[in-house]
């Protein structure tokens, strides 16, 4: 009976950070949960544990960081320990990894077993035997990595075909070819070489005949120009070369110039090139400082020219004008300014005048009017009413005269009262006579009378005598008023008679006899004098001015005969003035006209530019005479070095050829590999695929090899009618089933003594029909197989656990940093 | 089908001994260091070869 998995402990590896131990069926284990829960890390840890190795755990990011061990695990280790027992034996397998930088690394395997512990680098290989399996081939032939599937269900065709070598369990040879091809790199390699050997011959071997031909040339054209060859030495050329730097020097001396110094001579090339450009550079300034020192004292000579006609000029003038001395102008410049100012303010004080007297004027004349009206008005009611004495007499007899009307009116009123007391009595008494005269009366007529006659009168003339009381009354009270207004008339003509005295004592402050003239007159007249004061005021300011530029232009001159005399002294270092000054300065340019004409002679510069050039082609044809013996004499080792390079170039060639000798080989036997693989496959794959129902025309699968380098299969079903291409005819439920079957059927040949299939999410494009075919076909593997599957899919889960009869269940819940949650359910 | 059945089968039909030689040292190097370790043995040569 061959070995089952029985139990898994599993710490630290992969989303494991605690320790787990899961124990398997003999029949279907299923791991059920959700993506992420930590299913496919339970089968890493086994393919782990037994291989040592995590597929599609190689290269790019796992090189970076362990991939292997749990991040979060406290012991920085992880450990897988495999249960295998069959009828008798039981082999106990344990693989312990610390966590390192990169997922690489292959740690040993510990194995137990009948009491033994085997711990060394064969323990592998006794398990191999034991188990009758290659451990490298566990990976593709017992784990189907979701992985795998994704690629045969979605890739491009090489990868595709890559997959179909995992199912196959090519895949290694595949990879390894593929690693090999780095002809694009070794040609680029050579390409380099190649180059590199192109511009050494370029410029060593080709340079040297060129140069050659080029001395040939130049020794040619020298001789036809008249040189001999002993001119065509070194020794001839520093002896030249000597000459001129002797010239130079003398030329140095003579024009007081200091110039950097020679190197010193040695008998070769470069050093011959050397000193000709210094040369020719010390000649260059030689001839540059000679010309800036021409050109110096041709500024010189006509600087002191200028000054020295400067100063001829100014002392001549200076002579003209020195009578008038500067104190006569000073004061006559005072006399000026102060008659200025006083023109100045005469016209100030015009002005001033000129602005008030309108004011004044139209006070006076307001004054006078109001004086005029009051007085009319008082002689008009003087010619009216009289004076104030004459109106109180007026007034005086009217108050006597209403006196008397008041006794009038008082007697009256007595009559009155008498007259009532006898009408009164006459009633009372009813007299018959009268008392006085004792005349008989008749009383009622008498009364009647009395009440008529004398009432009338007494009352009439009563009214008229109010009336005239009245009138003489007002009279009193109009001449009483008129006489109050009089004085007041008199008070204001007082008040104005002052006011009007006192703006003619003003007016006549300005203008004395003001009354004489018109203010028009008045006006003009001191318009006038405006006028004439401001054109004595120009006159004067510009004779102030012209005064002051006589003074100035005095100054300047005498300060510009000073600074020109001063520098003049200066120039000819002396003391001299006048003529005897000029007279020096002009010996002084006699002197540097003399040293331009010296400095003017190029002869001895042109000579050795002359020299210099002459001697240019025969330096050239030195230096190159030299440089091809150093080239001659390097050649050798230029040869010995392209040599190299091309020993170089058939390595790297032959190693082309050898690799591209394996690939082809490699390939060969991939080829033959896959297709005998195939064909001894080819009855399981169709008969698993038929039991995941496959497509309902096309039975068959054909598998076979379209193309090499890289090697491509085609992927066809049959039918009775023909071929098809999977890819265009089938589902992808059904693709996935065809890959299933190539799985399954390479399995159960490499089944050894460890017949087991893991699947990994093996059902992810499938239908439901798909997936409980799969369920059925997955519980048929038993007990043959011991099937091990996980899934995240609850319809996979119920078919299993409907169709198999020895199934365990484990559900995986929601992974934390404590690892997964496992439950057996 | 084991690689040592193609490791065999390489060198009974490579014809030169010393392109068999390399095989079999390029090929342990894939065995035990993988793709990585292969690809860089391989441009370390290249480039030694190179200069």
């Amino acid at each position: 009976m061959p070995y089952r998995i029985t139990t898994v402990r599993v710490n630290g590896i992969r989303g494991m950070n605690k320790p787990e131990e899961v124990a398997f069926s003999e029949g279907i284990t299923l791991f059920y949960g959700q993506n992420g829960s930590g299913k496919s890390s339970l089968l890493q840890a086994i393919e782990w544990g037994i291989t040592g190795k995590i597929s599609y755990m190689k290269g790019g990011d796992f090189t970076r960081e362990d991939a292997v061990v749990n991040l979060f695990t406290k012991s920085k280790r992880g450990t897988v320990e495999l249960i295998l027992e069959d009828a008798t034996k039981k082999i106990s397998l344990q693989r312990t990894r610390r966590i390192a930088r990169t997922s690489s690394g292959k740690q040993p395997l510990e194995m137990k077993i009948d009491g033994k512990t085997i711990s060394s680098d064969e323990t592998e290989v006794e398990l191999e035997k034991i188990l009758k399996i290659s451990l490298e081939g566990f990976s593709q032939s017992k784990y189907l990595h979701q992985e795998t599937l994704r690629e045969v269900l979605q890739a491009k065709p090489e990868e595709k075909s890559q997959a179909i070598d995992k199912l196959l369990g090519t895949y290694e040879v595949r990879d390894f070819v593929k690693t090999l091809d780095i002809d694009r790199q070794i040609i680029t390699s050579i390409t380099s070489l190649q180059d590199t050997i192109e511009t050494i011959n370029r410029e060593k071997v080709q340079f040297l005949l060129n140069l050659r031909q080029s001395l040939i040339e130049t020794k040619t054209k020298l001789i036809q120009q008249g040189l001999n060859e002993e001119e065509l030495t070194v020794a001839m050329t520093l002896q030249k070369l000597n000459h001129s730097i002797s010239e130079i020097n003398a030329l140095q001396t003579k024009y007081n110039i200091q110039l950097q110094n020679f190197p010193t001579i040695q008998p070769n090339s470069k050093s011959i090139i050397e000193i000709y450009r210094v040369l020719q550079s010390q000649l260059n300034n030689l001839d540059r400082a000679r010309l800036e020192n021409i050109n110096q004292l041709t500024q010189k000579i006509s600087y002191l020219r200028a000054n020295s006609s400067a100063y001829k000029e100014a002392k001549d003038k200076l002579q003209g004008i020195n009578e008038v001395n500067t104190e006569t102008i000073n004061l006559k410049i005072e006399e000026l300014k102060n008659e200025l100012n006083r023109v100045t303010e005469l016209i100030k004080t015009v002005r001033q005048k000129l602005a008030i007297l309108p004011v004044k004027s139209n006070v006076y004349n307001s004054l006078k009017a109001k004086l005029n009206v009051g007085q009319t008005k008082l002689i008009d009611s003087q010619n009216e009413y009289g004076n104030t004495k004459q109106i109180q007499n007026t007034i005086q007899k009217l108050s006597e005269e209403i006196t008397i009307i008041q006794n009038e009116l008082n007697k009256l009123s007595g009559q009155q009262r008498l007259i009532t007391i006898a009408i009164e009595s006459l009633e009372q008494t009813k007299a018959q006579e009268c008392p006085v005269c004792s005349h008989s009366i008749d009383y009622t007529t008498l009364v009647k009378d009395l009440k008529l006659k004398v009432s009338e009168d007494i009352q009439r003339k009563s009214k008229d005598l109010c009336e005239l009381e009245n009138q003489k009354k007002i009279s009193v009270r109009e001449l009483g008023d008129e006489k109050e207004k009089q004085e007041q008339l008199k008070r204001n003509l007082f008040q104005l008679k002052e006011s009007l005295a006192l703006a003619a004592e003003e007016l006549s402050k300005l203008v004395p006899d003001f009354e004489l003239q018109t203010l028009d007159d008045i006006t003009q007249s001191w318009e006038n004098e405006i006028k004439e004061t401001s054109i004595k005021e120009a006159q004067l300011m510009q004779e102030l001015s012209s005064l002051n530029i006589l003074l100035q232009n005095f100054t300047q001159l005498l300060s510009s005969v000073n600074k020109l005399e001063k520098l003049l002294q200066q120039e000819t270092s002396s003391q001299k003035v006048g003529a005897e000054l000029s007279e020096a300065a002009e010996q002084i340019i006699t002197s540097l006209e003399y040293n331009i004409g010296e400095y003017s002679d190029s002869t001895t510069i042109d000579a050795q530019r002359n020299n210099l050039s002459r001697l240019a082609d025969i330096i050239t044809f030195l230096r190159d005479e030299e440089r091809s013996t150093e080239t001659e004499k390097e050649l050798p080792l230029v040869e010995k070095k392209i040599k190299v390079l091309e020993a170089r170039i058939s390595s790297l060639q032959i190693l082309l050829a050898q690799l591209n000798t394996i690939k082809q080989l490699a390939v060969q036997y991939q080829k033959e590999a896959a297709l005998t693989q195939l064909k001894r496959l080819e009855d399981e794959i169709n008969s698993f695929y038929s039991k995941i129902e496959g497509h309902p025309h096309f039975k068959q699968l054909k598998i076979d090899v379209e193309k090499e380098e890289p090697l491509i299969f085609s992927f066809k079903a049959e039918g009775a009618q023909g071929d098809t291409y999977i890819s265009t005819r089938f589902s992808t439920a059904q693709f996935n089933a065809a890959a299933l079957s190539i799985f399954m059927s390479n399995s159960s040949q490499q089944a050894g003594e460890l017949p087991i299939m893991i699947f990994d999410d093996p059902t992810q494009n499938m239908d439901t029909a798909h997936k409980e075919a799969f369920a059925k076909l997955a519980s048929t593997l038993s007990p043959k197989f011991q099937v091990i599957i996980a899934t995240e899919d609850e319809e996979v889960k119920t078919f299993l656990e409907k169709h198999c009869k020895k199934i365990m269940t484990y559900y995986l819940g929601e992974w934390t940093l404590e690892g997964p949650d496992i439950k057996l359910l | 089908m084991s690689e040592s059945i193609f490791e065999k089968y390489v060198l009974e039909k490579i014809p030169r001994e010393d392109d068999g030689q390399l095989f079999v040292e390029l090929y342990r190097i894939y065995i035990k260091d993988g793709k990585d370790g292969l690809s860089k043995h391989l441009k370390s040569v290249v480039a030694q070869l190179e200069g």
